[in-house]
């Protein structure tokens, strides 16, 4: 999923309002973890995606 | 040359991992191609750097350079990633050809004129016929001028010289003179070109290897006498090992390019290679990822020319050596 201006826009919204509350903030982490992750046959994983030389074989 | 270089070969066979990293390479992926990772990959911010698509023109540059520890040389992936950047760059441009670097839609004349002199470099490395998709870029470009940022300037000479190289367009051809007319014409009596009203030993660096391609490409000899005077201004305050009063400069950039110094035989490029080998010069593996990438493409287009044994190298620049 791309980051577009209007969902970076929602999430700022709700993060510099709501977000002030840590438990809003929390169940925002919480959101985010189980929809990028938890929920997902292949997970997010931001430390990924690295260049290595097998790939030159392909 | 060819052992003063050793240090430059490392580093650049030591960065193209951390470009390639940068970048999507599946290409089932609606971003594949995009080389901004915070956007496609980090999903951080809402809109990519084009700056970063200037990796087509290291990978083109690798697929076609023949040259020890290249392992990227002919390589089918490399090619289809290179193709990807430029086709990554071609999507995310404005309506009116222009592109985004710091902010949306910034249309930034300093993102447009390096990114289009980076892929237009890459489509000829590549070989590819299709420059008639880059018109409105290279139209907007011409429309447009930043003299105060002399280095923009020079950016967009060379991009829309590599327009015309494509396409046989003459509007491109007259429009890059004017351009570099526009540029000589500021050129100060002691041999900068001013960057914001003042002289930056960094930035003239990147400007000499810029217009080495334009006068690789073009004979020009007025603009040979030019790079003279730039090349005895960077002469004069380089030292023996690299180093510069960076406090003193216009826009205080550490950071010295290498390719239009060893193009033109200047004693600039022995004094980079001690700086390098002594370990205190500032050089890609320091930058960060913003800025990283167009050092290294210069330090493989220096590694490519000194490997080349300046065969190409005209009269007029043996001519400019023997004087020295």
């Amino acid at each position: 999923m791309k980051m577009t201006p209007f969902r970076f826009l929602l999430l700022r919204l709700y993060l510099v309002t709501l977000g002030k509350i840590p438990e809003a903030s929390q169940l925002l982490k919480r959101f985010l973890v189980w929809r990028f992750i938890r929920s997902r046959e292949e997970k997010y994983v931001a430390s990924s995606r690295y260049f290595t030389p097998s790939e030159l074989n392909k | 040359m060819k052992e003063s270089l050793e240090r430059i070969h490392e580093i650049v066979l030591s960065q193209v991992p951390r470009v390639l990293g940068l970048g999507d390479r599946d290409p089932s992926s609606e971003t594949f191609g995009c080389f901004d990772r915070g956007y496609w990959h980090y999903k951080s911010i809402d809109f990519p750097n084009t700056r970063y698509q200037e990796a087509c023109w290291l990978l083109a540059l690798l697929y076609q350079g023949n040259f020890d520890g290249n392992i990227y040389y002919q390589n089918g992936q490399v090619k289809q990633w290179a193709e990807a950047a430029i086709e990554f760059w071609i999507s995310r441009r404005h309506r009116d050809g222009s592109v985004d670097e710091a902010y949306p839609n910034e249309r930034g004349f300093c993102a447009t004129a390096f990114t289009c002199w980076a892929v237009t470099e890459a489509m000829l490395l590549l070989r590819r016929s299709d420059g008639e998709r880059l018109e409105k870029t290279g139209k907007w470009l011409m429309r447009h001028n930043n003299p105060d940022v002399s280095n923009q300037m020079a950016a967009a000479a060379c991009a829309l010289l590599n327009l015309y190289h494509l396409t046989s367009n003459t509007p491109y051809l007259r429009a890059s003179e004017e351009k570099l007319s526009r540029l000589l014409s500021s050129q100060e009596s002691s041999g900068y070109f001013p960057e914001y009203g003042g002289a930056d030993v960094g930035y003239l660096s990147l400007i000499v290897g810029c217009l080495a391609h334009y006068w690789k490409r073009t004979k020009d000899p007025v603009l040979l006498e030019s790079l003279k005077r730039a090349l005895g201004f960077l002469e004069e305050r380089i030292d023996e090992k690299g180093h510069y009063d960076h406090h003193r400069m216009s826009r205080k950039t550490q950071f010295l390019y290498s390719y239009g110094v060893a193009f033109f035989g200047s004693p600039v490029f022995e004094r980079i290679c001690r700086g390098l080998e002594e370990g205190t010069l500032l050089n890609p593996v320091w930058l960060d990822d913003r800025y990283f990438m167009p050092l290294t493409t210069d330090y493989l287009e220096t590694v490519l020319w000194a490997l080349s044994e300046r065969h190409a190298v005209g009269a007029a620049v043996e001519s400019y050596e023997s004087k020295e």
